[in-house]
């Protein structure tokens, strides 16, 4: 290595003080959730006799379009959740999302390929084939 | 004569500061998944791996062209600075919740490029000597990150960078890597991960790869032979240049 590059007091792993950039973060929104009635018989099928059990759709940062929906079936609940019942079928949304999932209807497509749950999203712009992501 | 001046510039090891390569910090458990989550290459698990990888946005325009230093704490990218704001502005929103935390440490550090210097470190790992960080990108090209301001024997040496580039094709920031481009458009093929999934632009680089037309390309040669409006850098009668792929003979 050039000596002349030796010598420094730290690199940068080292910046525990260095202040994080501002995020602006976007108000939770209170979330309108529908649910088809094929998919609440997927999912009270899924929920089995098992008390407790909710279905957590997020989103995560990723895939073709930008975001990708995240579902799970959960028991408990999770913290900083906004939770619903929808017709006895408990739904829990992060308030992290709650801006990009307002007003979604949750579908089941009963077909041998791409079936599965699937999202409608009234606030994406675009969606990837799989539906699994979104704009 | 210019074949022995090359030769000659390219022999020789030189240091070339970087002041226009900002730091962002991308910290959190969740970090490395979301760095892999909206950027063109695989970014590894283990901490000690370095990739260079880019931001696109769904048309595949590059946002930022970036290394990324693999840590325990998260991921350390190496920014084109007037792309910094433009990487957050594309970041942020897509924060979620999840434990990631932006921090631009572009003050509290330099880099500096080195071509023909020594080191150990491997291509594709970063390790830390002497509390400055290196990385190998090419055989011949380090990259160093440190804290502070440089030191003052380190010099711009535009000059020999820019002869280096030219001879070894390497596209520059602001150049030949700009927001209206696509990375197969200017030199950035390897930045691309062909298996790794679904990311942002993710499918027109695909449809791109599969049909075998990417448009555009960055090509080496001869000044006179390269259309003048298409060089992108020039140093001694050869020049990089941008083309569409039907003028590539």
């Amino acid at each position: 290595m050039n000596e002349d590059l030796l010598g420094w007091d730290m690199d940068c792993g080292t910046c525990e003080s260095a202040p994080a950039t501002p995020v602006e973060t976007v108000a939770p929104v209170n979330v309108n959730v529908t649910i088809t009635d094929k998919a609440r018989t997927m999912l009270s099928d899924a929920f089995g006799d098992t008390e407790g059990q909710s279905l957590l759709v997020g989103v995560l940062s990723g895939g073709c379009s930008g975001y990708m929906y995240d579902l799970q079936i959960i028991e408990g609940t999770e913290p900083d959740c906004q939770n619903l019942d929808i017709e006895g079928i408990s739904v829990q949304v992060p308030n992290a999302s709650s801006h990009l999932l307002d007003g979604i209807e949750i579908d089941y497509v009963d077909r041998l390929m791409g079936g599965g749950f699937r999202i409608n999203n009234p606030n994406a712009g675009s969606t990837c084939g799989c539906g699994e992501s979104f704009n | 004569m210019w074949l022995w001046r090359v030769f000659q510039l390219s022999d020789m090891p030189f240091t070339h500061l970087r002041d226009d390569i900002g730091v962002l910090f991308v910290r959190g458990t969740d970090a490395r998944g979301f760095v892999d989550g909206l950027s063109t290459n695989q970014i590894p698990n283990d901490s000690g791996h370095a990739v260079q990888t880019v931001f696109t946005d769904r048309a595949a325009k590059i946002i930022a062209a970036t290394l990324a230093l693999v840590r325990d704490e998260g991921v350390v990218l190496l920014v084109y600075r007037p792309s910094i704001d433009a990487l957050i502005g594309h970041l942020q929103p897509r924060l979620l919740g999840q434990d990631v935390a932006l921090m631009d440490i572009s003050d509290r550090n330099h880099v500096v490029y080195e071509v023909g210097g020594t080191s150990d470190v491997e291509f594709g790992r970063w390790n830390t000597h002497q509390q400055v960080t290196t990385v190998r990108l090419t055989p011949e090209l380090l990259v160093h990150i440190a804290a502070g301001p440089p030191a003052e024997a380190v010099e711009a040496n535009m000059t020999e960078w820019t002869a280096w580039r030219v001879e070894h094709r390497w596209p520059e920031h602001g150049l030949e890597i700009t927001a209206k481009r696509h990375p197969y458009a200017c030199g950035l093929e390897d930045y691309v991960h062909q298996n790794k999934g679904c990311f942002l632009g993710q499918e027109v680089l695909a449809r791109m790869k599969s049909r075998g037309r990417t448009g555009w390309v960055l090509v080496q040669g001869d000044v006179n032979a390269l259309p003048e409006h298409r060089i992108t850098t020039e140093h001694e009668g050869r020049a990089l240049a941008i083309l569409r792929t039907s003028e590539v003979q």
